[in-house]
């Protein structure tokens, strides 16, 4: 491997470290809990609304369509 | 291998813990419509383009099905796929099917955000779309543990590095040295992410 690549790697682990550090974070901050939990509340309420307040009504979930590899979904 | 398909596996999961036992969407989440983008096929082996994102995938979706009475609940993470949003729910609008969408972002990010966020179509459909996510705390914390998921995961597949809009082939000896540890971190991250969950 030459210089330049390995100079590369080293700036991809580091982003790596960077953004895992940074969820660390948050996954130990009690607000951001608090957050999460909300949101898997809302979207839970939200979503169920949705069944009973149309009864009978077919719903199909669409999960993903990836345009970047990155892209990932939530319920 | 930990992947960002985990990641959606697990808040599936808890959404789906939130509803009351026999509600009718516990099913409709858990038989979820996946599009399989590694082999550009959705789960009914229909090919879809997955460059083109959600507006050919909804609609490859769409043509299997082949019903316009159904409402779809497209899901999706957005602020940069904000704009592809609006874009499906023009075309499946022009096709006569109800289409609805639940985005995760915080509310700054796309009903409120810059143009960029809010394309042309919003006024149109802004009440077919529900920002599922209400405080940025959390769309930050998946988001950024989507985005370690995703790249470590694009890094050992490709054999490559992904970083300054390069693509660098690398050794795959020394990604497997670099991943071993980020896989253990994002496999602890899901872990932690899952505990608070619960």
């Amino acid at each position: 491997m030459n210089e330049f690549n390995a100079e590369l790697i080293e700036h991809e682990k580091g982003r790596l470290e960077k953004i895992a550090d940074e969820v660390d974070q948050y996954l130990t901050d009690p607000e951001a809990i608090d957050a999460l939990k909300q949101s898997v509340k809302t979207i839970a309420n939200q979503i169920g609304n949705l069944y009973t307040t149309n009864p009978g009504k077919e719903f199909t979930f669409v999960v993903g369509g990836k345009s970047r590899r990155l892209t990932e979904t939530m319920p | 291998m930990v992947k960002v398909e985990d990641l959606q596996k697990l808040c599936h999961k808890h959404v789906v813990d939130q509803l009351p036992d026999n509600h009718p969407a516990r099913d409709a989440i858990k038989n979820r419509v996946r599009l399989d983008d590694k082999q550009n096929k959705n789960l009914y082996g229909e090919n879809i383009s997955t460059q083109a994102g959600n507006k050919k995938a909804s609609l490859g979706v769409l043509k299997y099905l082949g019903g316009k009475d159904r409402e779809l609940i497209v899901c999706d993470d957005s602020m940069e796929t904000g704009r592809k949003v609006f874009h499906t729910l023009g075309e499946l609008d022009k096709a006569g099917v109800s289409a609805r969408y639940t985005v995760f972002s915080g509310p700054g990010e796309f009903s409120q955000g810059s143009d960029y966020l809010r394309p042309e179509g919003w006024e149109q459909f802004k009440d077919k779309v529900t920002v599922g996510t209400t405080q940025e705390k959390a769309a930050k914390t998946l988001r950024g543990l989507s985005g370690l998921l995703s790249s470590h995961t694009n890094v050992r597949l490709n054999k490559n590095v992904h970083t300054l809009g390069q693509s660098i082939p690398a050794t795959i000896d020394t990604l497997d040295n670099e991943h071993a540890h980020t896989l253990r971190r994002s496999g602890d991250l899901m872990k932690k992410l899952d505990t608070a969950l619960a």
